[in-house]
């Protein structure tokens, strides 16, 4: 995951300080826009004016036309639903398979532990990119397929992080005390271990909701995400690649809504991090 | 096992049991095709007798595990099937294809290193002043930005618009121009990838720097940079020879991790620019669906990850002595 490995030292105090008021502003302005993304743009994103395509920013048109005529504000805004729904659904499910994968492969250690451990190995034996191309092939384009495929790129990440941290914590003596006082395994997860894995869990959730973004956007500019007409991101971006030459603002709009995104997010995991993880304990597990 | 030979064999045997589990997962793949693959590969106004003829050359008329066998079998001998639409060996096609991928991608390394490194010194020199921010918010910058979005500015810039560098292609593979010794063929190579490998490297040069900043940092604080300072050593003695040679293990084991979301970046950087690799043939194949071929670039994909994950692997334990013992020691 793109921001994971950015401990607190790899930042002056001047950015780290800054990281969490930015990051929470970018993202609350991403999900305000995307919630009331009628408000805040009144044009259908889908309609069509052909005699107005690629006009450039206007009163009625504030980022201008796409090639079809589309008003490209009203694309970007509607964009944003895609883009969140699908990286907060695929971090979603990923935390929870992930999540579910560590707690008992770190509880339960011995046999299960390795059997789970395996199956993690395997999934990483793929360039995450590349297995999510493969996933979305076989399932057909479309957000669900994007959804499932980027959560089964990502929950081996979670697996491995809930895992270490459990593996540790069942070692500790409050523990130990649990479970010799007859505390069932499951009232010894969501007691003692599910609290410390929060903490974590919410750093590297926030990183993966980033990455999982720019990965939808990678594949709807290949053309394996969403389709059209609905409008993406990525594939905005993928036709403006086509007017470089007379219309750079069309792949410079999306563009820099992916980029802001994403970078929302990653400053946000950063700075949640520098409160909740000061010694980089992430960064190692 | 504490030698460095006896680590890369236990980890080549570990390798060998990956690899098993990612042939069946690939494998998997058609598996979990929707409806008939036949159909869905052929489309719904394919002809009975094609979709039969598809059956039967996929073998999904058979059973699953005789299938599997039969495809694992194909692979140990480097038969990976044929391409449904261009109807040529599927090796054959990655063979073509591969090259061009390992060069974008080793350039894009080099760029990555050479940069993040340059900029992770000069920000961990700099501690806590301007060029640090600054270089701090470009990483951050480079690290959020999209690799096919930058890609595209780049293009815009540098090809539409100064005209410096070719849109999209390829030039002579460079290996092969730089063998030749003709040093314009070598430079009609380079002119094709620069802008792909500093797409590429870009985004892994902005992670490398923030790296090598904060290894810098602890290294320069370590005991052993201390006592070089009170030596009298040179100052650039102390940094490149001290503490620059502790601070690049862990940038090297990162580096290990960063390959998969490198050979995944080269997909997008090869659409951007037409680069005629195997991301483009895998873009293809999807969009065609035709999976005979997608399986095999998939599978060569992990081949390949897996096998510079070994290379990384020794690196890190030829640097630090410390990996081979956790490794025998968890064997």
């Amino acid at each position: 995951m793109q921001g994971s490995i950015h401990g607190s030292v790899s930042r002056p105090p001047q950015v780290r300080s800054a990281s969490l008021v930015i990051g929470a502003s970018l993202v609350a302005a991403v999900v305000l826009v995307a919630t009331f993304a009628p408000w805040f743009a009144s044009l259908d994103p889908d309609v069509m004016d052909m005699g107005n395509r690629l006009a450039g920013p206007s009163r009625d048109h504030v980022l201008g036309t796409d090639n079809f005529g589309r008003d490209l504000w009203s694309r970007i805004a509607y964009g944003a639903r895609v883009s969140l729904a699908v990286g907060l659904g695929s971090v979603a499910l990923a935390t929870l398979i992930g999540a579910g994968v560590g707690l008992v492969s770190g509880y339960c250690g011995g046999l299960v532990d390795r059997l789970f451990m395996r199956v993690v190995d395997l999934f990483l034996g793929f360039p995450p990119f590349v297995l999510a191309m493969a996933l979305v092939a076989a399932l057909d384009a479309g957000a669900w397929s994007v959804g499932l495929a980027l959560a089964a790129v990502f929950w081996t990440e979670v697996a491995r992080l809930v895992r270490g941290i459990t593996l540790a914590e069942v070692e500790r003596d409050h523990v130990a005390a649990a479970r010799a006082m007859g505390a069932s395994p499951l009232r010894v997860i969501l007691r003692h271990v599910l609290p410390r894995v929060a903490g974590p869990l919410s750093i590297l959730s926030t990183l993966a909701i980033g990455t999982a973004i720019v990965s939808e956007a990678g594949l709807s500019f290949l053309g394996f995400g969403v389709q059209p007409p609905t409008p993406t991101w990525g594939w905005t971006l993928s036709y403006g690649m086509q007017y470089l030459r007379t219309d750079m603002w069309l792949a410079t709009v999306p563009g820099l809504a992916i980029m802001l995104t994403v970078l929302g997010f990653n400053l946000l995991g950063d700075g949640l991090r520098d409160r909740l993880d000061p010694k980089g304990r992430l960064r190692h597990s | 096992m504490r030698s460095l030979p006896g680590f890369l064999l236990r980890r080549l045997l570990l390798t060998i049991r990956t690899l098993a589990g990612v042939l069946v997962l690939v494998f998997a793949l058609m598996e979990i095709v929707p409806g008939d693959p036949a159909v869905v590969f052929l489309g719904e106004n394919a002809t009975e007798d094609a979709v039969r003829s598809l059956r039967s050359e996929l073998g999904l008329d058979e059973p699953l595990l005789t299938r599997l066998s039969r495809y694992a079998g194909g692979v140990v001998r480097g038969d990976l099937g044929e391409s449904i639409f261009q109807r040529e060996p599927v090796l054959e096609l990655i063979g073509s294809r591969l090259s061009a991928t390992l060069e974008l991608a080793a350039a894009a390394f080099i760029v990555a290193l050479g940069a993040g490194m340059t900029l992770g010194i000069a920000s961990a020199l700099a501690r806590g002043r301007a060029l640090d921010v600054i270089s701090s918010i470009v990483a951050q910058l480079g690290v959020s930005m999209p690799v096919f979005w930058l890609g595209i500015l780049l293009m815009a810039w540098f090809s539409v618009g100064l005209r410096w560098f070719p849109a999209v292609g390829r030039g002579e593979p460079l290996v092969p121009a730089l063998l030749s010794g003709d040093s314009q063929v070598v430079m009609s190579a380079l002119r094709y990838l620069v802008l792909p490998a500093v797409t590429l490297g870009a985004h892994h040069a902005a992670v490398v720097s923030r790296l090598v900043r904060a290894s810098m940092i602890e290294a320069m604080s370590e005991d052993y940079v201390r006592a070089a300072r009170a030596r009298g050593l040179p100052s650039a003695n102390v940094v490149f020879g001290h503490a620059l040679t502790n601070a690049v293990v862990p940038v090297v084991n990162v580096l290990g991790v960063r390959l998969g979301a490198l050979l995944g970046g080269a997909v997008l950087t090869e659409a951007v620019f037409g680069w005629p690799g195997l991301g483009q043939l895998a873009v293809t194949a999807i969009s065609q669906r035709d999976f005979p071929l997608v399986q095999g670039i998939v599978l060569t994909f992990a081949l390949v990850f897996i096998l510079l994950n070994i290379a990384v692997d020794a690196i890190h334990a030829g640097l630090d002595p410390r990996i081979r013992l956790e490794a025998s020691s968890g064997a």
